[in-house]
């Protein structure tokens, strides 16, 4: 909202039931400190409500480890032509379709 | 695609109900309509799409028909056999029925606080109330779980069904019963009760098993609720949320219902309300409305919307931060996805084997580098992805745990050594799967881990965590005699249970009950209405001040973002 929008525009006249409602232009899309805390707590809450800790240690690391890859192969894909590049999806899905 | 759309399917006529056929084309508007002729009645034709490019997406996905979002659900034994008037009107459930039940449904009262003019379940228009006792509940229930694809979610219906007193001992009940998701369709009446005691009810209800409020929503101004609810209930709506938050209740879904002109226009609002609550918000269902009840051609073509306005209404009032043609896929897209997460946490899977127009989604994800809420389908290319899940879970459905310690070294060591073998089968199965989708994640970062974490920890508890801090979207447009289609009937995934009079339980689709049966069905059912309960909520539609909220959200009344 503009300085000019806050100041400058006056209250619309007339109850709430006869001001048009107004449709929304741009979404902002990030969220609060205060809506960030509390998220963060709920899904703490919910990584204590798993009582198999070992299991998720060795959960956690293989997701860490795959996300390493994933952002490795990333970077290796932009280096490779656009062709060559759906040839090796294609072998890749093949071989881990392959059990 | 070039090709345009035909299909010929049975209806029924708006004014007599008896079964027609029908045909769904696509005309030279582009958009997508159904025309129909009853001997007695004359012409009919309604709107189905107003995009036909993308309702022929939605049914072919490709042009060369590979991939295809019309997937054939598993079914349970059927209750009934259909016999000579068919479906829909021995409808309860039949052989004809091609998918199991997904979310179970049980009006636990026709009583309300409010007076909709729109409502279908009405104590004050029907005269009888329509109120199961206890031990009639716990018959649907039963009947629900029992069936060997067990429904898993359930839903409260009414009516208002946060009015009647014992309504966290009918939670609890449903919790024992070995329901995993409990979820209640309220305007907020029980939660909005001011001096605390929304509050205390919140907090009862959460504590006996409740999982979310399916909260009627149907925007941030008094001028929307006047038109839809006859009653300015925004100060209402905000107190519902502020006494969730207070008792721990973190999670809500918003309910819109959209009708063109007169609740459209909201639907930006309410995404912004809605990200700007994230710590207590979880989803928005937008529903075009259902036009039940007789109503003029004129006045059906002014209110109708479509799936397709919706979606296209949203990237309108998000300015793209949610497009059509990006973002929206039907419900019956993660059908074997679905399957797969299930298979890996060992738990009943959620089937939505419905028909493809019946309903959209898509997810806004937080993204913890950013803190900002993007559309999941930034961070992977969807189609693709789908598609090696899909033969991902041919693969994978057959498998079976292995037993050979056990039969060689007996019941103790062996079985020990096979369960781990087991434990270490089903991890790499889960590793590969992760593997296999990583090309077609466009950008890994956290959000990649937080969704290995859940495909490797697999049980509710990871599936919950990974939604908080994410949004679901959808729309789902529920039929009505102008539109209605029988195989979406059949493929129907939402039932209501009945407890019916001689003891058995009347299991029907959603849009049937609610169109054809709902009258006839309530007649057997219904007790003689008296005054009581009446002025247990007339004194607390209006109520006091309550503390602010996080961030208002959406626009005011000249176009500006609350901030």
């Amino acid at each position: 909202m503009t300085a000019d929008n806050k100041k400058g525009k006056p209250k619309p006249k007339g109850t709430d039931e006869e001001v048009k409602v107004r449709q929304l232009t741009e979404l902002r899309q990030d969220t609060t400190e205060k809506a960030q805390k509390a998220l963060e707590s709920r899904i703490a809450y919910f990584d204590k409500k798993r009582e198999k800790p070992f299991q998720e240690q060795v959960e956690t690391m293989v997701s860490k480890a795959i996300n390493a890859v994933a952002e490795l192969s990333l970077n290796v894909r932009k280096l490779v032509p656009e062709e060559t590049q759906q040839r090796l999806t294609e072998i890749w899905a093949k071989l881990m379709l392959a059990f | 695609m070039k090709q345009k759309y035909y299909k010929e399917i049975i209806s029924v006529c708006p004014e007599c109900f008896e079964k027609i056929p029908a045909i769904i084309a696509e005309e030279s508007d582009s958009r997508v309509y159904i025309t129909k002729t009853c001997p007695k009645h004359g012409d009919f034709r309604d709107i189905i799409s107003s995009d036909a490019m993308y309702y022929k997406w939605t049914h072919y996905a490709s042009p060369d028909n590979e991939f295809s979002f019309e997937k054939d659900g598993e079914t349970n034994p059927p209750d009934r056999q259909a016999d000579e008037r068919g479906c829909p009107w021995n409808c309860g459930l039949c052989n004809l029925h091609i998918s199991t039940c997904s979310l179970a449904l049980i009006d636990v009262t026709n009583r309300c606080n409010l007076q909709c003019n729109f409502c279908y379940a009405n104590v004050e228009k029907s005269g009888v109330l329509v109120e199961p006792s206890q031990e009639e509940l716990r018959r649907v229930m039963k009947h629900f779980r029992s069936k060997p694809i067990p429904a898993v979610a359930i839903m409260f219906t009414g009516g208002e069904p946060t009015v009647r007193k014992d309504f966290p001992e009918i939670v609890a009940m449903a919790k024992e019963e070995g329901f995993k998701e409990i979820l209640v369709a309220t305007n907020g009446y029980g939660f909005q009760k001011p001096n605390g005691k929304g509050q205390d009810f919140a907090k009862r209800c959460f504590d006996a098993g409740l999982d979310t409020l399916y909260f009627q929503f149907d925007g941030i101004h008094n001028a929307t609720y006047l038109k839809t609810r006859g009653a300015p209930l925004w100060e209402y709506k905000q107190r519902v949320m502020e006494n969730c938050r207070a008792a721990g209740m973190d999670s809500i879904v918003f309910v819109c219902t959209l009708a063109k002109s007169v609740t459209d226009m909201e639907a930006g609002n309410i995404i912004q309300y809605a990200i700007d609550n994230i710590d207590i918000v979880r989803g928005i269902i937008f529903q075009p409305v259902s036009l039940c009840g007789r109503i003029s051609y004129e006045d059906l073509r002014d209110l109708r919307i479509t799936n397709a306005d919706v979606l296209h209404e949203i990237e309108k009032q998000t300015n793209g931060a949610l497009r059509v043609d990006r973002d929206w896929y039907p419900l019956t897209t993660i059908v074997e996805f679905g399957r797969l997460i299930a298979w890996y946490a060992g738990v009943e899977p959620i089937e939505f084997t419905c028909h493809p127009d019946c309903g959209f989604a898509t997810y806004m994800v937080l993204d913890p580098q950013t803190k900002t809420l993007r559309s999941i389908m930034e961070y992977l290319d969807p189609l693709p992805m789908i598609e090696f899940a899909n033969k991902f879970w041919k693969k994978v459905k057959d498998r079976k745990e292995s037993n050979f310690f056990t039969k060689l070294l007996g019941e103790n060591v062996g079985a020990t050594l096979d369960k781990g073998f087991n434990w270490l089968d089903r991890q790499s199965v889960k590793a590969r799967f992760l593997l296999g989708v990583m090309p077609y994640i466009r950008n890994p970062g956290k959000i990649m881990e937080v969704f290995s974490k859940v495909i490797m920890n697999g049980n509710w508890e990871s599936i919950s965590s990974f939604s908080y801090g994410s949004l679901l979207i959808g729309s789902m447009h529920f039929q009505d005699a102008f539109n209605f289609n029988l195989e979406r009937a059949r493929r129907c995934i939402v039932h209501f249970g009945v407890p019916m009079p001689d003891g058995t339980v009347l299991e029907t689709p959603f849009c049937v009950y609610n169109n054809f049966t709902r009258q006839e069905v309530e007649k057997q059912i219904c007790k003689q209405y008296t005054e009581k309960g009446k002025e247990e909520w007339s004194q607390n539609v209006a109520g006091e001040e309550i503390t602010p909220i996080i961030r208002d959200g959406g626009v005011d009344e000249d176009g500006n973002p609350i901030e």
